[in-house]
């Protein structure tokens, strides 16, 4: 199933895993796409990967095992080699459904009543195509829509909203607003029998009552109906479905509403579904003019912010279980703090410069609580939320993601440090390596006699040390613990510290080969990682197209990351050749056979 | 598509139970049930409510376990907050979850809730393949009832990695899941609609008016179910599948329609509405819990809905510092040092089951009480959270499904119990569904907990 990367493994591939593979995580521990026996990376992915038709494409064909590696996946059927993950519908993200409300009726709904987004592979684009619309949902956006119909053709709104002042429920200029209103809605024209059905909502409910109120049921049903929940791309016009397996573009006017909601989270601009409907977006020029025109634009401000968000799981931040009573310097108001310098870290990242600075750069920003907690001068000239720029000191340990007080507490337990889950971290979010869960009837604890006696001075690393003896728990916590360590000066907190539990912090170790010595040195270590290019491309893949990457992605990915490379880094450069690549613009056409 | 939503037939309620409850508007009980007050006066059988109380990461099965079986049973440390309600109980330990092809949190909760293994996503994480309990027993017996489900979350984390697995319970199929409501004032309000900001009720409705909202509302929810299934010839068989959980929940919308005309289903006042869900700047995992309770202890009476999923936690959770512990409780299962934690964790939930079953047992239903017609599984999806085992997995069955269920004892189930056991008495004698055997593979069962069953 992984025909491509194989054939360009990369020597660490051959090198620094060969320990852990020998030891036991066979099959499973490995980058994107080396799971030849299909473990939790491998080819059943949500979109298909390679797609498998008998199970709809989308998901591993076998039932689950855990740690034992042997699920097949949906690779290891009928897919053709390099072919890319499988079309579908991908439901709106409560984002979406708020900006989609605003710009179509100027309504803003309380999405937080909705249940939350799903986030699949870290990723709710993923994740949006895999729901459906629950009881409790479906009633919550009935309310929604009735309002915002209600809201938009309200007083002298009806005017300027409908274009005319229709007389009653015949009036021509109706027919006109169902199709124009709808097209908005909806990212595609109108059948001749949906423009009916909706102009039989007006008249029948107008009978009753009155034109307005007519309107308003109607306009309340395009803006709940499937339709504009989900973006259905398909790959298609619509009559004449394309074969299951069969690779296939995107229409014009799927592209239009793919980009649209991929870089601005909301319904396209009369300008991009023109483009749409003529057809442009089907050529390299007139994709290539609206993506330049959109990415400049402040609706893609939040773009990359929310790429990131998703993909160093931001939300984390909403729910730190460090508390005052640990750790007496939390200061009021922490999360709020650490997610602003996150936040901004990550603009300025996606602004301008080369992208791998967000791991090495010693340029940040901090409020009066993280200048405290990092020694940095306070503030001067502050944001409105007391934020201004700051330099970290050139020689110190902080910099980087890795520095930042947000990544370290979100990657600890309440009370200390987990090497391991910053370890994680680093493996699966930016070297897209794939760690299994624990084998079987592990014993997990720390210590075999977890007594005071046993923790009282040692240092959480050589704990961590004695814990990987174990033969089961060696070859996984082999490549996450020691990468964790190389952060040990930091605590669970994000503040900094030279002794653990009286032992001097030893920040040493590898990655893959590449000393380290200290955070600094470990995040420089991931700067300069072969892995990291293709890992950043591949995730944004994921993000852009909703679905996980199958052999066709893996392929495009791999180009793109080297000519990234060669282009100096630069965050635009990359989204500018994901959304011009193949991966984004076309897909494999779903199997349509109904399962018995 | 074609059959509008019928009020079933009227639950009324009698005597001075909970607040609430005993204010409820109660026509004469005699006109509604037999003489002995065990059964419609037309004979129709009472309906039994199905619940599951759910936490995640297992208990302490030292402490847990009864050391006497019988009716006479003596509590251990963790039974006893239930103490109250302890002849509604069945407790039943002995029974082993399977080893299966590994073990884990998935694994389990899998083969427990499923009755099958979970498939990979193939993002680094993991899905259910088959509904859960909840979704089967709402199949079977939700039709009639406003809201098919209802299910509570007390904690409100929502754990980032691992596929859905981990995230929530009910799943109706892969990478489909039921989320709970975690907030109890909106799910108050979403229940109790004219009763908001404080409970004054609104003015009476304009009949004339609601049915036309009422009509004009049916337009609506048929067209954009005739966009769905046009929708749904376009696109893949697994896209179809979903597309087929949107029309259900559009199903249920349009139930939820009232008649105006149509006597109100509730005309009491609801339980108190709920101020909030966070105290001291964190989430008020006991306040919320015990409001979802008063809530959901109305929802049941007045035959809202048949069956609820109280998701307690994952596995993974915000830290329950009022039990008091101080991590998330997986963190703290797999943490030796912290026993005693993972104890106090245990009781703390036992502690809030007791509340819930409390408010059933207070409120007065025919011959008996609410708790009387429920079938409630307590469980987690392990054991000893420490090494994720599935030997002597924590059962607690409440209430007796009118008469469906014994309880009053501790049963000590023989080697080979398999824990699925419980599901199939669960379903077949709760929910009523015809079950020759449930589940697949190692998960598959084929009779019951023969003490459980009357």
């Amino acid at each position: 199933m992984t025909r491509a990367a194989k054939r360009n493994r990369p020597w660490w591939h051959a090198t620094a895993f060969a320990a852990a593979l020998a030891a036991g995580c066979t099959g499973s521990i490995g980058s994107r796409g080396e799971n030849e026996g299909g473990g939790p990376a491998g080819g059943g992915s949500p979109r298909g990967g390679s797609g498998s038709p008998g199970s709809g494409g989308r998901t591993g064909s076998t039932a689950g095992t855990s740690g034992a590696g042997s699920s097949a996946g949906a690779g290891g059927t009928s897919s053709a080699p390099g072919a890319l993950g499988t079309l579908g519908l991908l439901r709106l993200t409560n984002r979406q459904l708020a900006n989609a409300y605003f710009d179509l009726t100027g309504y803003k709904p309380d999405v937080t009543k909705l249940s939350s987004d799903l986030s699949l592979g870290g990723f709710r684009s993923v994740g949006a195509g895999q729901t459906t619309v629950g009881d409790r949902d479906a009633e919550q956006i009935e309310t929604f829509a009735f309002e915002a119909a209600t809201a938009a053709l309200a007083g002298n709104n009806l005017k300027s909203f409908v274009g005319c002042e229709p007389k009653d429920a015949s009036d021509a200029c109706l027919k006109t607003f169902i199709q124009g209103f709808g097209k908005r809605a909806w990212r595609r024209p109108l059948s001749d029998s949906e423009v009916t059905q909706y102009l039989g909502i007006v008249s029948t409910v107008a009978a009753d009552s009155d034109v307005r109120t007519g309107l308003t049921y109607a306009v309340s049903g395009l803006l709940q109906s499937p339709p504009f929940l989900y973006r259905a791309e398909l790959g298609s016009t619509g009559k004449t479905a394309p074969a299951g397996g069969q690779k296939v573009p995107l229409t014009s006017l799927e592209m239009a509403s793919r980009l649209s909601f991929v870089l601005w989270d909301t319904v396209p601009d009369a300008e991009l579904l023109a483009a749409g409907e003529k057809g442009e977006l089907e050529t390299d020029a007139g994709l290539k003019k609206q993506v330049t025109r959109m990415l400049a634009a402040k609706q893609a401000n939040d773009f990359g912010l929310a790429f990131l968000s998703d993909l160093f799981g931001l939300d984390t931040l909403d729910h730190l279980p460090q508390d005052v009573k640990t750790f007496p310097a939390l200061p009021t108001g922490y999360a709020r703090s650490v997610r602003g310098e996150l936040e901004r870290r990550v603009r300025a990242a996606t602004t301008s410069g080369d992208f791998r600075d967000l791991l090495v750069g010693r340029s940040t920003f901090v409020d009066a609580n993280l200048a405290r907690l990092y020694g940095v001068p306070a503030p001067s000239g502050p944001d409105a939320d007391g934020f201004a720029a700051a330099s970290l000191p050139a020689s110190g340990p902080r910099a980087g993601l890795f520095g930042t007080a947000g990544f370290l507490s979100m990657t600890s337990q309440a009370s200390r440090t987990s090497p391991t889950k910053r370890g994680k971290f680093i493996r699966e979010r930016l070297l897209c390596d794939t760690i299994p869960p624990p084998p079987p009837g592990v014993n997990a604890n720390l210590d075999t006699a977890s007594d005071a006696a046993s923790t009282a001075g040692k240092s959480l690393r050589q704990r961590l040390e004695a814990h990987r003896n174990k033969d089961a728990c060696r070859s996984c916590h082999a490549v996450m613990d020691p990468l964790g360590f190389g952060l040990e000066s930091f605590d669970a907190i994000g503040a900094y510290r030279d002794k653990d539990n009286g032992v001097p912090v030893d920040a040493t170790g590898d990655l893959d080969g590449v000393a380290f010595d200290s955070a600094a040195s470990l995040a420089k270590a991931v700067h300069d990682s072969q892995k990291l290019a293709p890992c950043v491309a591949t995730m944004l893949t994921r993000h852009v197209t909703g679905r996980m990457d199958g052999d066709g992605e893996r392929a495009i990915v791999d180009v793109i990351a080297q000519a990234w490379g060669t282009a100096g880094y630069g965050w635009k450069d990359l989204v500018e050749r994901v959304i011009l690549s193949d991966a984004f613009r076309s897909g494999t056409a779903p199997a349509t056979e109904v399962k018995p | 598509m074609t059959s509008r939503f019928r009020l079933p037939r009227r639950m009324f309620l009698r005597g001075m139970g909970g607040f609430g409850v005993a204010q409820l508007a109660l026509p004469p009980l005699e006109a509604m049930l037999n003489t002995h007050g065990t059964a419609y006066a037309d004979g129709t059988a009472l309906p039994n409510r199905f619940g599951i109380f759910f936490w995640g990461s297992g208990n302490r099965p030292d402490r847990w376990a009864p050391k006497t079986t019988g009716a006479d049973y003596q509590m251990t440390d963790e039974l006893a907050p239930l103490a109250k309600v302890k002849s509604q109980l069945a407790v039943i330990s002995g029974t082993n979850f399977p080893f299966g092809r590994g073990t884990g949190h998935h694994t389990h909760v899998a083969g427990y809730f499923s009755g099958s293994y979970y498939q990979d996503t193939g993002t680094n994480g993991t899905t259910l393949t088959a509904p859960t309990v909840d979704v089967l027993a709402a199949q079977q017996m939700g039709g009639n009832t406003p809201h098919r489900a209802l299910r509570v979350g007390v904690d409100a984390l929502r754990y980032a990695d691992e596929g859905t697995t981990g995230k929530v319970l009910s799943h109706n199929g892969p990478g489909d899941v039921n989320e709970p409501d975690l907030d109890p004032v909106a799910f108050f309000d979403r229940l109790f609609p004219t009763a908001g900001g404080g409970g004054t009720g609104a003015p009476a409705p304009d009949v004339t008016k609601e049915k036309l909202r009422a009509k004009a509302r049916r337009s609506v929810l048929d067209a954009i179910t005739k966009d769905a299934v046009a929708l749904q010839s376009r696109v893949g068989s697994a896209d179809r599948k979903r597309i087929d959980q949107h029309l259900t929940s559009i199903r249920e919308v349009e139930m939820r329609i009232k008649d105006p005309e149509a006597p109100p289903v509730f005309t009491g006042q609801p339980p108190p509405r709920p101020s909030g869900s966070v105290t001291d700047g964190k989430r008020d995992h006991k306040g919320v819990s015990r409001a979802f309770s008063d809530i959901l202890t109305v929802a049941l009476a007045t035959d809202m809905t048949r069956v609820f999923l109280f998701q307690f936690g994952m596995w993974h959770t915000q830290t329950f510092w009022q039990a008091p512990v101080s991590d998330d409780f997986h963190v703290l299962s797999h943490d030796m040092a912290a026993f005693d934690q993972v104890h106090q964790g245990v009781v703390f939930f036992m502690t809030e089951l007791a509340y819930l079953l409390d408010r059933l047992q207070s409120t007065p239903m025919g011959a008996g009480t609410l708790l009387d017609q429920c079938g409630i599984l307590a469980t987690s999806e392990m054991s000893d959270g420490f090494s994720h085992s599935g030997a002597d997995m924590p059962v607690i069955v409440a209430g007796k499904a009118n008469g469906a269920l014994k309880t009053g004892f501790h049963s000590r189930m023989p080697d080979g119990t398999h824990t699925n056991q419980v599901m199939f008495t669960m379903l077949r004698k709760v929910a009523g569904l015809n079950l020759s055997s449930w589940g697949t593979e190692e998960f598959m069962v084929k009779q019951g907990i023969a003490p459980l069953e009357a």
